[in-house]
Formats: structure tokens, sequence, C-alpha cells
């Protein structure tokens, strides 16, 4: 089984193999200091997608035409062999070589290589609903704290209108620190599982700074 | 030990490493139609699976004559596979399986005088993983667990209880690899968040990774009851030095929390004569997803707990603005301490460049090499 290195590019480095479309795809770049003019980072990761997916093509391939010639020098030999017997030269057999034959093992490496291919397909599939979602939250959440900084500003106001003599620049804080916890939690009601962390740690604050006669 | 040629091995392995993926993808088919139980030992995706292949045999073949330096990674691999089931008998399978794929690649360059050379090479390979897997036959090749205890506190981090069947003998700071039923084949590593209690049962803090096979399914898919196995414990970078009586500082971004939560749990244990300094980090408020039980702990006169939270402003509790390298330098690193550091690679890097900057000589930062990747939960 000779392979043809002539046709492959020699690399400089002739130690090192070349790279696999797993190392293509774990690739990654640091990032320029902000400000400084870089690559697109989607663009670059795009581009490493597909000389990912090349690579795995021309694996895919070079494993499938190796099939082939497979399938076409076991015809040869077959062929020789009647061919030879049928002129009574009695040509035995050529002893196989032990182990399996090249023609499983080479559709064993298709088969492998598609189950790879749609596990990995999947899985970025899924990192981008993950995503997504997570971009979705971000975007309730950022709605929440809008909602509950307007609400806070409205109590605080009507904090110095009411309390008059009675008023104290901690006591407008308060106020404004009250209602903005109270709000946030609110808003976050439709997120529930997914934030008892953040809803526990202001529930703690709120407890602390609650002005209930036992802290007074 | 059999004599071979190491620089004929060599040249050989660097004549068939230039046909990249297919030399793996070739060797475990091999092994997969002649061996065809040797299949169901490995996971259903074999694209991570094949890059290992090629760089630890590569690694093997040039060195396999300073046998006394590969020694180590080769009995820690032969232990790691007891977990895979991998006995004795798989071995003379494995290297069949590598021999045909020699000669496959090869072509006209495979001699007898090669064969040779390979098959006592790996018979030495073979032979350290055998004993030591054999040496450690005493202790179980995995722990089945029980998940006795599960709570989703953030949208992708779940605090889940596990009650192995017997106590894991694990230190503070080590890992297990963990598998569950639901991704066969699949071991990701994770580190327990507590000392075992008296039923040994202990906590593993996971944290989802988009597309990650293992932590989705521990965190979405995981219910009470489901049964988990835990590999040996490894890891040795992130463990109490019995040597030294040094305070320590502990930086910890996300889930790399939980080496830290067992250290503290560690120290209590050993009567509290070190101090501690925990700075723990997330992007917002609700990323610090284990507040009360890091309160509970910095409750001791000897901890003490700065929360840190990168892209919210500070909110009514002591949490400080910046990463929690940023933070900690404010505070000022000493050149004395035993520093520890855990969490996502951007993190663990960004702090320990920082530490080292701040004149910690780098003997003191202890961070886990060994993919810290998996400890932190990331998946490829």
């Amino acid at each position: 089984m000779s392979h043809d290195l002539g046709e492959a590019v020699v690399p400089d480095h002739l130690t090192a193999p070349p790279l696999t479309p797993q190392q293509v795809r774990a690739t990654t770049f640091g990032r320029t200091p902000l400000g400084r003019r870089g690559l697109d980072e989607d663009e670059v990761v795009e581009f490493l997608d597909r000389v990912a997916e090349d690579l795995a093509r021309r694996d895919r391939s070079e494993a499938h035409a190796r099939a082939n010639a497979e399938r076409h020098k076991n015809a040869l030999r077959a062929w020789s062999v009647e061919h030879a017997q049928s002129r009574g030269l009695g040509w035995p057999q050529s002893p196989r070589p032990p182990g399996p034959s090249l023609e499983a093992v080479n559709l064993m490496s298709q088969t492998q290589q598609s189950c790879d291919r749609y596990i990995r397909e999947t899985q970025t599939y899924c990192r981008r609903l993950a995503e997504q979602a997570e971009q979705h939250a971000n975007h309730i959440i950022a709605e929440a704290r809008h909602h509950a900084a307007r609400a806070a500003e409205r109590a605080a106001e009507e904090y110095r209108v009411k309390a008059g003599a009675a008023y104290t620049p901690e006591g407008e804080e308060l106020q404004h620190r009250l209602v903005w916890m109270r709000t946030f939690i609110d808003s976050l009601g439709s997120l529930e599982s997914q934030l008892s962390a953040a809803r526990d740690a202001l529930e703690h604050d709120l407890r602390r700074l609650s002005p209930t006669p036992a802290r007074r | 030990m059999t004599a071979f040629d190491t620089a004929r091995l060599q040249t050989s392995w660097d004549l068939v490493a230039q046909h990249g993926d297919q030399v793996p993808l070739f060797f475990y088919s091999t092994l997969f139609v002649t061996h065809p139980h040797t299949r169901d030992m490995f996971p259903l995706s074999m694209e991570g699976q094949r890059d290992k292949l090629v760089t630890a045999l590569g690694r093997v073949v040039s060195q396999v004559d300073r046998l006394a330096s590969v020694t180590p990674i080769l009995e820690q691999l032969g232990r790691d596979h007891r977990r895979f089931s991998v006995t004795r008998d798989h071995y003379p399978a494995v290297g069949q399986a590598l021999v045909a794929t020699l000669e496959h690649f090869l072509g006209g360059g495979w001699t007898d005088e090669l064969k040779a050379d390979w098959s006592a090479a790996y018979e030495v390979v073979a032979g350290v993983m055998i004993s030591a897997a054999e040496a450690d036959a005493q202790a179980p090749p995995w722990y089945e667990a029980a998940i006795t205890g599960f709570e989703r506190r953030t949208a992708s981090v779940a605090v889940l209880r596990l009650t192995p069947d017997t106590p894991i003998p694990y230190r503070a700071g080590q890992s297990v690899a963990v598998e569950t039923a639901a991704r066969p084949r699949l071991w990701r590593y994770y580190t327990p968040a507590t000392l075992p209690d008296p039923t040994g049962s202990f906590e593993l803090h996971v944290r989802a990774v988009g597309g990650g096979p293992v932590s989705t399914a521990l965190v979405h898919g995981a219910h009470l009851g489901d049964l988990v196995r835990c590999g040996a414990p490894v890891g040795q970078h992130l463990t109490l030095d019995p040597s030294s009586s040094l305070d320590l500082l502990l930086i910890a971004g996300g889930t790399g929390l939980a080496p830290m939560k067992a250290l503290i749990e560690q120290l209590a244990v050993e009567g509290g004569r070190r101090r501690v300094q925990l700075f723990w980090g997330g992007r917002r408020h609700f990323d610090l997803y284990d507040l009360p039980a890091i309160e509970r702990l910095a409750a001791q006169d000897w901890v003490r707990f700065i929360p840190c939270v990168s892209e919210e402003p500070p909110g009514a509790n002591a949490t400080r603005h910046g990463s929690v390298i940023e933070v900690a330098l404010r505070y000022g690193v000493l050149a004395d301490q035993d520093v520890y550091v855990c969490g996502p690679p951007a993190m663990v890097d960004a702090t320990v460049d920082g530490l080292l900057e701040a004149g910690v000589p780098a003997r003191r930062v202890r961070y886990e090499h060994f993919g810290y990747k998996e400890v932190a939960g990331d998946e490829p």
C-alpha cells in the first residue's frame, strides 16, 4: 500500500503532523486590546469552521478512495487468479495478509466520521441555542433593572416630598434601595427558578436593610 | 528491557504522523473491526479521542528510550484506564491494531526490523501501564454514586450532592472524573466542593457549557436518585502543602469556587491556624451562586471573603467591582502566601499573569495544569 507523498504539501516542520479538523476548530486567537484594530471574531470563527469542514471532507474522500482502490485491487486479484487457473497454470491463491479487510476498516471509518459530524453539528446547534437563551435572559434582566431604577427614583422623590423635617439623606438612600430591590425582584418573577441565587442575595440584603423594630 | 532502535522508531513515526487524522481513524477502525467488543469502551463521537491518541503515541515514541521520564505518565495512564474497564487482555488487541496501522501507512517502508522495534516498544509501554493498573487493583476502578441533592442556582449552574457507594479517598482540592448514564463513556473532571460528610457524600458545582454534553446533562437533565460514576481522585496542584504554614490567598472565578470551599473546610479541620483571604468573582451579582454558604465559612475569624463583580456596579453588600485579580491587586498581594487559582481558562491566565507581575514568586502560585479547562467544567 504505497502512499504518494509527492502529492502532499511537505511542511517545513516535517515532524509536525498536519492539522486535524478538531485542532482547527479548537484554535482561538487572542483579543486585541479595546480600541485597537483587530479582526472580526465572528468572521475568523466562520472561516475556521469552513477550513475544518474542508479538511474533514478531504479525510472522508480519502477514506472513500482507499476503499474503492481496495475493491478494485481485490477484483483484479480475483480476476488474475481465475485467469491463471483457466490457463491451467494452477497459480495458488495468494495468501491474504492477516488482519481485517481494508474495505471493512474503511467502511468503519466512514461510518464513524458521519457519526462524528452529526454529533458535532448537534453540539454546535445546542451551543447557539444556549447563547441565544443567555442573550434573552440578559435582556430581561436589563429591563428589570431599568424598571427598578425608575421606580426607585420615584420612591426617593416621594420620600423627599413627604418626609418634611424628618428628612435624612440616609432615609432617602434607604427608600431608594428598598424600592429598587422590591421592584427588581417582582420583575424577575418570570425567571423564578433560574434566578433564585440573585433573589436570595437580594432578599438577604433586604432583610438586613428593612426598618424592622428588632433592628432599630 | 528489550532493545529497540529509537531513531528508527522516531523516523517511522514521523512518516506515519504526516497522514494526520487518517492515522488514528484507521487505528480505531481496525481495532473495532478486529475486536468489536472494544467499541463499547469509547464514546459515540471519536473526534476528541483521535487527537489524544496521536499526541500520546508521539510523546511515548520520542521518549521511550528515556523510560524513566515517561513512566509516571504511563502509570497514570494505566490507572486512568481502569475506569474504562480496560484489563490486561485488551492490550494485545491494541498492539495488533497499532502494528496494522503502521504497516498500512508505511507501505513498502514497513520491515521486519521495524515490526520488531515497534512490538518491543509497545510491550514496554503496555507493561508499565498494566503493572500500574494492577498495583492499584485493591481500589475500585470507579465508584457508583447517587445524586442525593440537586439545586439549580443560576440559569447555568447547579449544585449537586453525590453519595458514593464507598467513600472516595480524595483530598481537598483534588478532582474526580464523572460519567453520567445519559452520556456513556464521556468523562469530565469536577472538584468536590466539600469534604466528605460521614456518609461519604460531597458537593459538586457544575456549570452547563453551551453544547457541552456532560455538563449540560448534569445541570439540565439530572434527577435525584440518578446514578453517576466517579473515577479515582486526581490532581496535586490545588491540594494543601502539608509542609507549609503560610497564609493562603484563594482566587476563584465562577465554579472555580469549588476547590476553595473544600480547602477552607480542610483548614478548619486542621484548626484554622492559617489565615485565608478568598476572592470570588463573577460577571454579575447573581453569578455568585453560593453566597450563603461562603458567608457562613467567612464567619470564622481567620477567613476573609471578598466577593467581586466585574460587569455590574457593586451592590449593597460588600461586593467589590472588577475582575478577581484586579480587586486582589487593589487589596495588595504578598510574596509569602500560598496562592491558589481556579476558574475559566482566561480568568486563570489573567490571574496568574497579574500575580507574577505583582512580584508573587511563581512557585507560590498553584493552579491545575492538567487541563484545568475540564476542571472548570469547560468542554470541547
